[in-house]
């Protein structure tokens, strides 16, 4: 007689709904966000596209795998250009792999999301306490002056004008030209842009050490209620100014793998949060300023 | 009898443990590797897989690539092609010595020429001509950007206009934001100089 935790009906009991829905989550990050590195892309395409289309690949093993080897591979070729969650979206697809070879692996799943989570918020929380220009408010102050991707906040909350910016990339651009001479820039700024950044900075610092200290710490239930909480207010904040989506939507999976297996609030809260960052990919700011 | 749903029912304890926390391993193992490097070969804290992004102003791209063709006591900006960006990426992510090194001999090993550009129409023209008898009147449609040099690509053939250099230096400079005065300053970190192969020394006399 088969035991009853060896059948195949258990193990999709098991691995249903939460596990699949990470599995269907990541296909989908990989399919839009993974390398484009040909020799990567093309294999990881045709595979996730088959997995997408039929349960049975994804519920194997060896898929995992070799789409955790070729997106690590994927991330080696472009190592001095790779963003960090390129390295993350390899280990995730290797906990995938390592979950389908454990006894339980919506419980395996659901502990290394936790603490992969966990341990990339506290290498970016200790990275910037370390960092002299960050702490000092220069780092997001120098971002608010002269990142596109801050421009819009830049605007609307720090004052700046069109012309301000203007001057800036201008300044940026005269400093990084390859026959520039120049060893110093002045941009321009507005004391809401410098309140702005201190704000931020203790902000990002606080989130992401509180984030790592909510995935890290043995917590119960409630505990576990308040990482969620501030996982998915970081998502919402962060990528709104700064759409990194890869990156949004790896947190957002993570966040779904180790949220309670039964249907609830928390898990349904993750997956509108990972509909929600494409809306942020909309013009807003031309909405804005056509308004 | 079907596959085993659970391959590793029956390994040891140790191995299923391991096993279970190899990614996080990994983690742990390329960010602390990262960290190092930090330290010891000035990699942007933004790459690596440490985790760093947002934490500082040196990012790969805040680090600034100054070229130059040096002759005699005249150096000539240049910016490195784009075939090139990989050796540039690597020496504005982690710039070490030889890093700097292995771009400055391949960019000394190019041959600089002035920087031209053709209408599409002179460019048509002149493809339409060499496969005809006839030739496009030479230049026509075409400007030189003056002062502007180009490298070579490795499928183009020597041209007479070569510009003749000693040598190639390469700096790479940091930058550095004053937030009470709301400036930024380069500062250089790191230079380094190669010399030209015999030839391009004397492709103009």
């Amino acid at each position: 007689m088969t035991n009853k935790s060896e059948s195949p009906r258990w193990r999709q009991l098991q691995l249903c709904p939460t596990f699949d829905r990470c599995a269907v989550m990541t296909l989908l990050l990989l399919l839009l966000y993974s390398s484009k590195v040909w020799y990567v892309h093309i294999p990881v395409t045709a595979l996730c596209v088959s997995a997408f289309v039929f349960r049975g690949p994804r519920r194997r093993p060896e898929f995992w795998f070799a789409v955790g080897a070729a997106t690590l591979l994927g991330t080696y070729h472009d190592r001095f250009s790779a963003d960090n969650h390129k390295y993350l979206l390899g280990y995730w697809c290797l906990a995938l792999f390592c979950a389908l070879l454990d006894g339980d692996p919506r419980r395996n799943l659901a502990r290394t999301a936790r603490l992969l989570i966990g341990l990339s918020f506290l290498f970016a929380a200790g990275w910037k306490a370390l960092s002299a220009d960050f702490l000092d408010g220069a780092f997001f102050h120098h971002a608010l002056l002269s990142d596109e991707r801050f421009a819009g906040l830049a605007r609307t909350i720090g004052g700046l004008s069109d012309a301000d910016q203007r001057f800036n990339r201008a300044a940026m651009e005269a400093l990084a030209s390859h026959d520039s001479t120049l060893e110093i820039v002045a941009l321009r700024s507005t004391p809401a842009v410098a309140e702005l950044a201190t704000f931020l900075t203790w902000w990002t610092i606080a989130i992401e050490a509180a984030i790592a200290a909510a995935f890290l710490w043995p917590a119960k239930n409630e505990g576990r209620r308040v990482g969620d909480a501030l996982l998915i207010a970081f998502v919402l904040s962060t990528y709104a100014v700064a759409p990194v989506l890869g990156f949004g939507w790896l947190l957002v999976i993570m966040g779904v793998a180790q949220s309670p297996a039964r249907p609830g609030f928390v898990p349904l809260l993750y997956v509108l949060c990972f509909v929600v960052l494409q809306l942020y990919r909309l013009p807003w700011t031309a909405f804005v300023g056509e308004g | 009898m079907g596959r085993s749903p659970l391959p590793l029912r029956g390994a040891r304890p140790s191995w299923r443990r391991l096993l279970a926390v190899g990614p996080v391993l990994l983690l742990c193992a390329v960010a602390a590797l990262q960290v190092s490097l930090a330290a010891t070969q000035s990699l942007s804290p933004w790459k690596g897989g440490g985790f760093g992004m947002f934490s500082t102003i040196d990012s790969p791209h805040g680090r600034v690539l100054r070229i130059y063709l040096v002759r005699g006591d005249q150096a000539t900006p240049i910016a490195a092609p784009d075939m090139l960006r990989s050796l540039v990426q690597a020496a504005r992510t982690i710039p070490t010595e030889d890093r700097l090194r292995a771009l400055a001999v391949r960019l000394a090993q190019g041959t600089w020429v002035p920087l031209e550009v053709e209408s599409a129409p002179a460019r048509y023209s002149s493809l339409v001509a060499e496969e005809g008898a006839d030739r496009a009147p030479a230049g026509a449609g075409r400007y030189a950007l003056a002062g502007l040099l180009r490298m070579l690509g490795e499928h183009e053939s020597a041209a007479p206009d070569a510009v003749a250099f000693d040598a190639v230096r390469v700096e790479l400079w940091k930058t550095r934001f004053d937030a009470d005065t709301a400036e930024l300053h380069l500062w250089k970190y790191l230079d380094l100089t190669a010399m030209a192969p015999r030839g391009a020394e004397e492709a103009r006399p």
